[in-house]
């Protein structure tokens, strides 16, 4: 019995001895390595020329399933890649935002060896060694929507949150004509969006004394907590006269809590993202604005820049997405997308 | 054992390697003939620096599934761990080693929260661990305002991403833990405390023998496997996350079920480290493949629960076959 | 605390009433020592804060709560059992998906989009059940395979995209009031009276608690075992079916991580309301106080003002220790 456990042992110390000599980066390799790494050198090089004319395959990565936000990112990726006959594979952490499960997808996109990824970092300081691993292993990486704070990246493509943010919170403060009781619901604690846009938020509320702010609380950018969070805030404050949310999500959370409590009339809800069922609650009244960032540009153009880097051409380091800030005003120019809602 | 004859073989595979090894035989010829990119050195290594951490984190679990306990809080002690680490490796400006050696301890102390809670307060382990994690969590959010802490110093990524003797460190690191759970289980007397106590609590305790001592001792090894899993974890993203392990309790539980340790009592070291292979192995060749991640997740499902049913047939066929054995 | 506590003793006779056991001075103590631990958690806050007790703020604990001891009594059913059942977070997810996609992605009349939900619990406890009864997997194993099954049908059904905005008709059902009550409420009081029926009177409901305490003499008694486990888990998940419609109906939308945190909030409640998870033991009463003493205290810290970030640490301590208390207690009786 000893025998055959110390016989299993010794199979698994073989199979991980296997996996030793793999897991030697060819760089910094023994001899016998080298000539793996030699092999595999002129390999790449044929491969790279030839990439051009062989399908591309890129990997999309964003923060989280359970958001439309990160859906119409992918959206948009698609119909620009498949547009250039490129194949598209689209993953996400099935843990909203978790740091350890996104840096896990894209070690297994540089393991399958795509042509290029299109990322939506959930962390700008965790995401650094990822993104410099794809760099080692000679992948490209194109930023959407959130920055990251290092490793080589061919461009970043999104609107400038902290700006688009200030925005919204300057309509905010005129709308409620510069003063009033204010509620911030912030997003997840630690994102790297969420700590920009309530920078915006605050920094804008700070040169308006007579703008109060009751509360500024987390509702992790997911619609189920803004509701709980709203229902919690309704209680302890009788009188509210805005909500600025730093996602539609919990902003749509937050209408529901104040129609439920029959207070919507007396309290404008503010959104941000432009999500197809938030762009109909602006229609509808429920909403009063919010920022439109066009995921779908966001995304496509991150996987137009990836093609266009890897036919040589030349590509900006930023691509500047437009914000646009949607009120009633101009509501109807998005008739599509709300119809699309529905 | 140098002449196999037919029941020794049927022995050897059905009884003496757990169930999970033959499924993941299976599981990995199907994706390497369905992806050339899955069985190469480059995934191989892809794997083992990513599955350090599940597979660590299994090694504590199943000596606390051994004894009879659920372990649920080693997802956030791990966040918390590599919170802490990384404050005093920037705030006090504490080297890499002693930073480690801050998380090993960090991760023992809740641990040993977990195995006072169960032993002292009667509190049964799901309830303790579930109340160590909302603690845990607590703390790592509220230490730096939720923040993430980064600009970790340069040294500390050889943790997660150097070698050492041509050997990735955090291959080291499963290596290490390995042994020291195979030994404690195998050969000293807390190895035979911890089985006792899953097989027989009662029976231990009337022999007079601190059945809380050991208990307690288990659960502080599987904090010590989370504070040892949270170095590799910050030194791969060079940054620690208030939430980055949450839910990884749930793996590596999965891990440790797939392993051979759902009945008190039972399960070894080597199946706890199969079930975390298992796992990983699972999740990166859905990726390989390149399977939507919504439809990973079904397909996830579906070959968990039938690599548990399969496993609990082939076991109870084993004891079948034992108790013919016997008779005879 | 008694005499703090005197308009509370109404209350206590009736929950005293709906335990399956008869009542004893220990066990009214006991019982007492949960009601005492809420009582006191809520006059606490209430000195701190006088928002607190104000009719329209309970009433809003109470609709908040409401998914939660429903899903919460599901697992209470399968605790009485000695088993557990880690799939109901998942089942909620799914059936909330479920219906969702009934109500904006088909024709059919929002009562379809119930039935439909409630049959997607009913089925998944069934497998659940079956999986436990005659493949004999221990209950957490089983019911863990299911999490993921459950999850992944969910994120399936959907795709990347959430369910929203459905008919008033079905959202009704998690915001709008009867009598000036919230739905939500009616539906927990109703699932509460006929659970606490069904746990004492029906002869499926005393087995459950017969194959807790002692499967061998429930089996003696000629209690079929598997028949009434595959019950309970079929029950359990109806429940968490229910629960999902309430949290769907209430929100307006569902998505795909929607129910994972209700799956420890339903382990910890019926704990911390006395029901043993070693089986036998529990009901229906004592799991609603639990449920409502985690929802008093998260309400209480969000009233106080208390930064989110650390709300979590005190849940868990809370958890920890109301059930030390009951420890304590089971212990002097």
């Amino acid at each position: 019995m000893k025998k055959v456990r110390l016989l299993s042992i010794i199979a698994l110390v073989i199979a991980f001895s296997v996996l030793v000599s793999a897991c030697q980066p060819a760089a910094e390799a023994a001899p016998a390595e080298e000539a793996v790494a030699e092999e595999a050198a002129p390999a790449e090089e044929v491969a790279e020329e030839a990439a051009p004319a062989e399908a591309l395959t890129f990997g999309l990565v964003t923060k989280a399933l359970n958001n439309p936000f990160w859906e119409m990112v992918h959206e948009g990726s698609l119909e620009v890649a498949e547009a250039n006959n490129v194949e598209l594979l689209y993953l996400a952490p099935t843990k909203a935002n978790n740091l350890e499960e996104q840096t896990r997808l894209v070690d297994d996109l540089i393991a399958k060896k795509v042509d290029g990824i299109v990322l939506v970092p959930v962390d700008s300081t965790g995401i650094v060694p990822a993104i410099e691993r794809a760099n080692a292993a000679g992948i490209p990486v194109a930023l959407a929507n959130t920055n990251a704070g290092g490793g080589e990246v061919v461009t970043f493509s999104a609107v400038e949150n902290y700006d688009a943010m200030k925005m919204l919170a300057e309509y905010a403060v005129e709308t409620l004509g510069g003063k009033g009781k204010v509620i911030i619901l912030e997003g997840t604690a630690g994102a790297q969006t969420a700590i920009d846009r309530k920078a915006g938020v605050d920094d804008t509320l700070a040169n308006y004394p007579d703008v109060e702010v009751l509360a500024s609380q987390t509702a992790d950018f997911q619609r189920a907590q803004g509701l709980t969070v709203m229902e919690n805030l309704l209680q302890a404050y009788p009188e509210i006269d805005a909500v600025i949310a730093c996602n539609d999500e919990m902003a749509l959370g937050a209408v529901e809590a104040l129609d439920a409590a029959g207070r919507l009339a007396d309290t404008m809800v503010f959104g941000f993202d432009g999500n197809n069922d938030a762009l109909k609650a602006v229609s509808e009244d429920r909403m009063v604005a919010t920022c439109f960032q066009n995921p779908q540009m966001q995304g496509g153009d991150a996987v137009q820049a990836l093609i266009d880097y890897i036919a040589g051409k030349e590509v900006p380091a930023r691509i500047q997405t437009t914000a646009i800030l949607v009120t009633k005003d101009n509501i109807a120019d998005f008739a599509d997308k709300i119809a699309a809602a529905e | 054992m140098k002449e196999f004859n037919g029941k020794q073989i049927r022995q050897f595979v059905l009884e003496k390697v757990p169930t999970v090894t033959w499924i993941l035989i299976v599981m990995m010829v199907y994706f390497s003939v369905s992806n050339s990119n899955f069985l190469t050195l480059d995934n191989a290594a892809n794997l083992c620096r990513q599955g350090a951490i599940l597979l660590i984190l299994c090694l504590g679990v199943i000596v606390v599934k051994i004894t009879g306990g659920i372990e649920l809080s080693n997802g956030a002690v791990m966040s918390l761990c590599g919170m802490v680490m990384a404050w005093v490796m920037v705030n006090l400006n504490l080297p890499p080693f002693l930073a480690i050696i801050v998380s090993m301890i960090v991760g023992i102390l809740f641990g040993t929260l977990n195995g006072v809670f169960v032993t002292f307060m009667g509190i049964p382990s799901f309830v303790a661990t579930l109340g160590t994690q909302g603690i845990a969590v607590g703390l790592a959010l509220g230490m730096n305002n939720g923040n993430v802490i980064g600009g970790l110093p340069e040294g500390f990524s050889a943790i997660g991403n150097g070698t050492l003797l041509n050997i990735p460190i955090p291959l080291w690191a499963i290596i290490l833990v390995f042994v020291v759970t195979s030994v404690l289980l195998n050969k000293t007397p807390f190895g035979v405390y911890v089985y006792a106590l899953g097989g027989n609590e009662e029976a231990l305790k009337l022999s007079g023998k601190p059945a809380w001592l050991y208990k307690v001792l288990a659960y502080s090894y599987s904090g010590l496997t989370a504070g040892i899993a949270a170095c590799i974890l910050t030194s791969r993203n060079m940054a620690a996350q208030p939430t980055v392990g949450l839910g990884m309790e749930f793996e590596a539980f999965a891990g440790a079920v797939l392993g051979g340790s759902y009945i008190a009592g039972k399960g070894t070291a080597l199946g706890g480290a199969l079930g975390g292979i298992f796992i990983l192995i699972l999740r990166n060749g859905l990726n390989i493949l390149g399977i939507p991640t919504y439809l990973q997740l079904a397909i996830f499902g579906t070959v968990l629960i039938t690599a548990i049913v399969l496993s609990t047939l082939v076991e109870r066929r084993v004891q079948k076959m034992r108790d013919e054995e016997r008779e005879e | 605390m008694n005499k703090k506590n005197n308009h509370a003793e109404a209350e206590v006779t009736e929950e005293v009433q709906l335990i399956h056991e008869k009542p004893s001075i220990g066990k009214v103590l006991s019982r007492f020592s949960r009601l005492g631990a809420l009582l006191i958690l809520c006059i606490g806050i209430s000195l701190l804060n006088q928002n607190f007790l104000k009719t329209t703020n309970l009433i809003n604990v109470f609709r908040q709560a409401a998914p939660q001891i429903i899903i919460s009594l599901g697992m209470t059913i399968v605790f009485l059992t000695g088993g557990i059942d880690l799939s109901l977070g998942s089942v909620v997810t799914l059936t909330s998906v479920v219906s969702g996609y009934v109500l904006t992605q088909t024709n059919l009349p929002w009562w379809c989009a119930i039935i439909a939900a409630v049959g997607a619990g009913a089925l998944s406890g069934f497998v659940t059940g079956q999986l436990i009864a005659i493949i004999k997997l221990p209950p957490a194993v089983a019911s863990y395979g299911m999490l993921w099954v459950g999850r992944g049908l969910a994120f399936a059904i959907m795709g990347a995209s959430p369910f929203f905005s459905f008919p008033d008709t079905f959202r009704y059902l998690g915001r709008g009031y009867f009598l000036g009550i919230p739905m939500p409420i009616w539906i927990v009081a109703i699932i509460a009276l006929i659970l606490g029926w069904f746990l004492k009177y029906t002869t499926l409901g005393r087995s459950l608690y017969a194959i807790g305490a002692n499967p061998h003499a429930a089996r003696a008694s000629g209690i079929k075992l598997s028949k009434t486990l595959v019950s309970a888990y079929i029950l359990s998940g109806m429940l968490a079916a229910i629960g999902g419609i309430i949290l769907a109906a209430r929100l307006n939308a569902v998505d795909q991580d929607m129910g994972a945190s209700f799956l420890l909030p339903a382990i910890a409640s019926p704990v911390m309301g006395g029901t043993s998870m070693a089986g036998g033991q529990g009901g229906v009463a004592g799991t609603i106080i639990g449920s409502l003493i985690m929802l008093v205290v998260t309400n209480g810290m969000n009233l106080l003002g208390i930064n989110s970030l650390w709300q979590q640490l005190v849940t868990g301590i809370v958890v920890v220790l109301s059930v030390w208390l009951d420890v304590i207690m089971r212990k002097r009786n």
